[in-house]
């Protein structure tokens, strides 16, 4: 067969196929935040799981991340509150940083290690305000405005 | 401190937390847990209220609780999901209102309960009363060396006194369905509640009282050595069937509001009394008729209960019909009819006849049917006159006679 009598089929294929790949429509402007932060208990396995938000996961390998190999520490409780492009911001007591998370097949990728203080977070708490993540230390009273990338600005209160 | 003061105090506290945090840097999640521990609290504090004062106060602190979380609407909103701040607070209120009525109802409830103790105690010292004066009377009968014309005087005023004591405790039975029966509402489950938690005191209670009216008949009723007549055993049976028709109708709401944890125990001792209350009232009820029959000479056989006695009458009578239609001859028939007559229309009918219809001694049924079997023997009993077919067979004769004589001549 001559390539010449091909062309057609190709084409037809090609065309097929095109607008195969147009059918995956996309919805745009998803706001996935959530208004109030979730505190949650991990069981003894380090499992903790959102039962508004749907959401169940292993906090091990986070501690693990915060505290390396050889400090441990017992945490009762992580708080976690999900931004509006969908990104997770985690953190808890003990924690010197709040870790950025972006959600994946059966995962949560680590988009961002902000650190937000030199020394230990002692009563940490997320908050959404106007679009923006904060994290407020409620001891301190000092709001750290949260972004993807890092810290946005810095206030001082009190 | 009762429970509900010591739950407030903790409210206020909660309410002051509550107000102080939001005045400072808090997270959303810590204001959502202030108000959800209020909101908790508040709950307990309206199932828990014992009376309507108590839960206007906490009525109020729903109020300053809505107003001091207003600021956070929104936020309470999207946090309290399904819920929102105005459906929880809607609840909420809805819950007040709901337990005020209920509250209500029973301040109300035991307002009337009071009345019935403070009656109650009337009636005990009325009743104790007679009682002594019954007492006393016995004893002097017991003792007496008197005349006979005296010993009847003290027993007549001795039945006498039964008597009275034997209304008394009508009035009372009336008085105790006049009063349980109204407050036989769908509310006695909240009263069954409201008592459970409330002490009752011994000599405000009921069912004491009812315990110890049931054991004082009974003892008189075991004591008695035949200084009581038969019209005397009638009345208190109908004491007897009246009271146990009034415990039926009552006497479980009384155990669930007065028993407290010892519901069943109650139940089964008044029960128990009063199935021998019964047993000793109407076996002296059925000796007595007996032996009142027998003495005039009436035998009707042996009968224990209102079917067993309609029963023995009624074959009597048929018997007595039977025996009056073969001797027609002779008025000894007559005479048993009229002395069963005098006992019929006398007694049953006319001076026991309100406790025989009361105490089920016979229906008006079998008071009908025995009526119409009495007419029938009376005609059967009646003796016949024989003076004109005799009369008549004399003249016959005399003209038969007269005949005779005539055709010979």
């Amino acid at each position: 067969m001559k390539l010449s009598k091909l062309t057609p089929l190709i084409f037809l294929i090609s065309v097929s196929l095109i607008g195969t790949a147009c059918n995956k429509f996309v919805i745009e402007g998803v706001n996935y935040s959530q208004e109030v932060e979730s505190v949650l208990e991990p069981d003894e396995n380090g499992n903790v799981e959102d039962v508004r938000h749907d959401l169940t996961f292993n906090i091990n390998p986070l501690l693990k991340e915060e505290f390396g190999e050889g400090e441990q520490l017992n945490i009762e409780e992580i708080r976690l509150i999900r931004n509006a492009e969908g990104f997770y911001f985690i953190t808890a007591k003990n924690f010197r940083h709040v870790y950025v998370m972006k959600p994946g097949h059966s995962n949560l990728k680590l988009e961002n290690k902000i650190r937000v203080s030199d020394d230990r977070l002692i009563s940490p708490a997320f908050n959404y305000r106007d679009g923006i993540v904060q994290l407020v230390n409620t001891g301190t009273n000092d709001v750290y405005a949260l972004r993807v990338d890092g810290i946005e600005e810095l206030n001082q209160e009190g | 401190m009762t429970h509900a003061t010591k739950q407030l105090i903790t409210l206020t506290f909660l309410v002051l937390f509550g107000w102080t945090s939001v005045h400072a840097q808090t997270s959303d999640y810590q204001i959502k847990k202030g108000f959800q521990a209020t909101y908790t609290v508040l709950n307990e504090a309206i199932e828990n209220a014992g009376s309507v004062s108590e839960l206007d106060t906490v009525v109020s602190e729903i109020s300053e609780f809505e107003a001091e979380f207003s600021d956070h609407k929104e936020l309470l909103d999207n946090a309290l999901y399904p819920e929102t701040f105005e459906s929880s607070f809607a609840k909420l209120k809805q819950d007040a209102n709901n337990t005020e009525r209920r509250l209500l109802i029973i301040e109300s409830q035991d307002e009337k309960l009071s009345e019935l103790s403070s009656e109650l105690s009337s009636y005990k010292n009325e009743l104790e009363r007679l009682s002594n004066t019954s007492d006393s009377l016995r004893n002097a009968i017991n003792k007496s060396e008197q005349s006979e014309r005296e010993l009847a005087a003290l027993v007549q005023q001795y039945r006498q006194s039964l008597e009275f004591r034997d209304n008394a405790v009508l009035n009372i039975v009336d008085s105790l369905f006049i009063t349980y029966r109204d407050l036989k509402t769908e509310t006695s489950a909240d009263l069954v509640e409201f008592y459970d938690n409330r002490k009752i005191v011994s000599q405000d209670n009921p069912l004491e009282f009812i315990s110890d009216v049931v054991e004082e008949n009974i003892q008189i009723l075991k004591t008695d050595e035949g200084t009581l007549q038969t019209e005397d055993y009638l009345r208190m049976h109908v004491v007897q069937t009246r009271f146990s028709e009034v415990w039926n109708q009552i006497g479980n709401d009384l155990v669930n509001i007065y028993a407290g944890s010892n519901k069943e125990e109650w139940k089964t001792e008044i029960e128990s009394k009063l199935s021998d209350w019964e047993a000793s009232s109407s076996r002296n009820m059925w000796a007595s008729i007996d032996e009142y029959l027998e003495s005039n000479d009436v035998d009707l056989g042996a009968f224990d209960s209102n079917k067993s006695f309609y029963a023995s009458i009624e074959a009597f009578i048929n018997d007595a019909t039977d025996l009056s239609r073969e001797n027609v001859i002779t008025d000894e028939n007559y005479e048993q009819f009229q002395s069963f007559y005098a006992f019929w229309n006398g007694k049953i009918k006319s001076e026991w006849g309100d406790f025989v219809q009361e105490g089920d001694v016979l229906t008006m049924t079998q008071i009908s049917a025995i009526d119409s079997e009495i007419m029938n023997w009376r005609d059967e009993a009646k003796p016949r006159s024989f003076f004109i077919p005799i009369l008549l067979g004399i003249s016959l004769l005399t003209i038969v006679g007269l005949i005779i004589v005539l055709a010979r001549k």
